[in-house]
């Protein structure tokens, strides 16, 4: 069974000033170019590649490079998020309850990324 | 610049939502009701821009200095814009019913903060509009992500500990150790979990239940209402069509609510039916229909409960209750026909 689907493709284009500090919290922010310069603080700011979005399911793998997260939980409003800015809040902290409406809950750890990194989410099985 | 004159505004937080309400009031060069939200200008913004008449902006499309925006409107999930702007002393009308949360949870306070807001919670205002330090928007936000996300984050060490590789056999008995923790950790954290999700449901679903329950037994015992009705129905019993009619009575979508706690009915006419046929005062073949004529309200004061306890909206319990008592006025007197039906022959000679 090695089946392997993009669920999304974009790649990274600026990186806000806060996202360390919030990654290092366990809180990963994305949204799409372009940003308001308020939200771009706090934000990986990224470019889609692909414009049709499936739902994201439990179990699918969200890479920044080479660093992976495995989700553990989507929120109700979180693919609307996507699907019209781009934006994802990623908690690390393995929940299998979406903390929040918008959340997407995932195990597993993010590196701080730089601009030119991919950013996928992957369907692995 | 034009000398223009804007009109102040107050939105009041809409139903399940947060805050007290703000007064927003353009002024100079803050004359931007900035809208964040996925899709265009939100009717919210637009609203608020009529009102006040300042303009409305699209805040993914056009870039707004901060010192421009009168307010931000947002439709944010939780934790992004909800915490941003207010961070940034802006206002922030939320249209979804968001409420402090996240990593800027500290940030959204009620002078700033509002949520859940239609355009109807958009109201013109007379009056001494409250002073915000708009302007002073450096803040000390750093090193306040650590302690407030600890929270959101507890089994933290679960991603942490990465043991160098090629490590001898102390760093490998360490990891175990970490390891050990991490599972440790793990499962405290399941079962708090589990723990507050137990008592949340107690005290939001299972107790009022308990109470509504306890005050539908109490009306129906104290009026004796179902007993009454059950002794007006005991001509019936006793013939086919008579059940018949009693599955369908019981079950009328006002009465199913009543006649369910307590099960009178049931009592009253099942105790009947089953002296009438031990006595061979009427044939066996009864027994099967009568069950299913004097149950036909069972669970009917339960709908509302159930549904709630499978998280439906409230939109949901006020469409499937009456879809469920109707459809029981239905399958009631049905359920009785096919159980007089299945009777023949089923008891030999």
């Amino acid at each position: 069974m090695e089946s392997k689907r993009y669920i999304y493709k974009s790649r990274v284009l600026r990186v806000g000033p806060e996202v360390k500090e919030l990654l290092d919290g366990g809180v990963a922010i994305f949204f799409a170019d372009p940003v308001p310069e308020a939200l771009e603080q706090v934000s990986i700011v990224h470019a889609q590649i692909e414009g049709q979005v499936d739902d994201i399911n439990v179990g699918d793998a969200i890479y920044l490079n080479d660093s992976k997260a495995i989700i553990t939980a989507v929120g109700e409003r979180a693919m609307e998020n996507i699907r019209q800015l781009g934006h994802m809040v990623v908690y690390l902290n393995g929940a299998e309850e979406a903390t929040l409406p918008g959340a997407i809950n995932a195990s597993g750890k993010l590196e701080l990324p730089k601009p030119g990194d991919h950013l996928t989410i992957i369907r692995e099985n | 610049m034009a000398v223009e004159t804007y009109k102040a505004v107050f939105i009041r937080p809409g139903s399940g939502g947060w805050g007290k309400g703000i007064v927003v009031k353009p002024s100079g060069k803050r004359n931007k009701i900035v809208s964040v939200t996925g899709g265009g200008i939100h009717p919210v913004a637009q609203r608020i821009a009529d009102l006040t008449g300042a303009q409305a902006v699209d805040g993914f499309r056009t870039g707004v200095p901060d010192e421009e925006i009168a307010c931000a409107v947002i439709d944010c999930g939780g934790t992004a814009r909800i915490g941003v702007y207010p961070r940034k002393k802006i206002l922030t009308v939320d249209v979804y019913p968001g409420a402090p949360g996240g990593p800027l949870a500290q940030f959204i306070t009620e002078d700033l903060f509002v949520s859940a807001v239609t355009p109807d919670d958009v109201l013109p205002y007379e009056g001494e509009v409250p002073k915000t330090e708009a302007d002073g928007a450096t803040s000390n936000f750093t090193h306040t992500y650590a302690s407030s996300s600890a929270s959101t984050s507890a089994p933290s060490a679960t991603s942490a500990p990465q043991v160098p590789a090629g490590a001898g056999f102390l760093n490998r008995i360490s990891g175990g150790f970490v390891g050990f923790g991490s599972v440790v950790g793990y499962i405290v954290n399941t079962l708090l979990a589990s723990g507050r999700q137990a008592i949340n449901l107690t005290i939001t679903t299972i107790l009022p239940f308990m109470a509504y329950v306890s005050l539908l037994l109490g009306i129906v015992l104290y009026t004796g209402i179902a007993r009454d009705f059950g002794n007006v129905l005991k001509p019936l019993a006793g013939n086919p069509i008579g059940l018949v009619l009693i599955g369908a009575i019981v079950a009328l979508p006002f009465l199913s609510p009543i006649l369910g706690p307590g099960a009178a009915v049931a009592q009253i006419i099942g105790v009947l039916m089953g002296a009438e046929i031990a006595l061979r005062v009427i044939p066996l073949q009864y027994a099967l229909p009568t069950l299913f004529a004097i149950d036909g309200q069972v669970g009917c004061d339960f709908i509302p409960v159930g549904l709630a306890l499978g998280e439906a909206k409230p939109e949901t319990v006020a469409v499937g209750v009456p879809a469920v008592l109707f459809s029981r006025q239905i399958t009631s007197p049905l359920a009785v026909i096919l159980a007089w039906l299945a009777s023949f022959g089923m008891y030999g000679k």
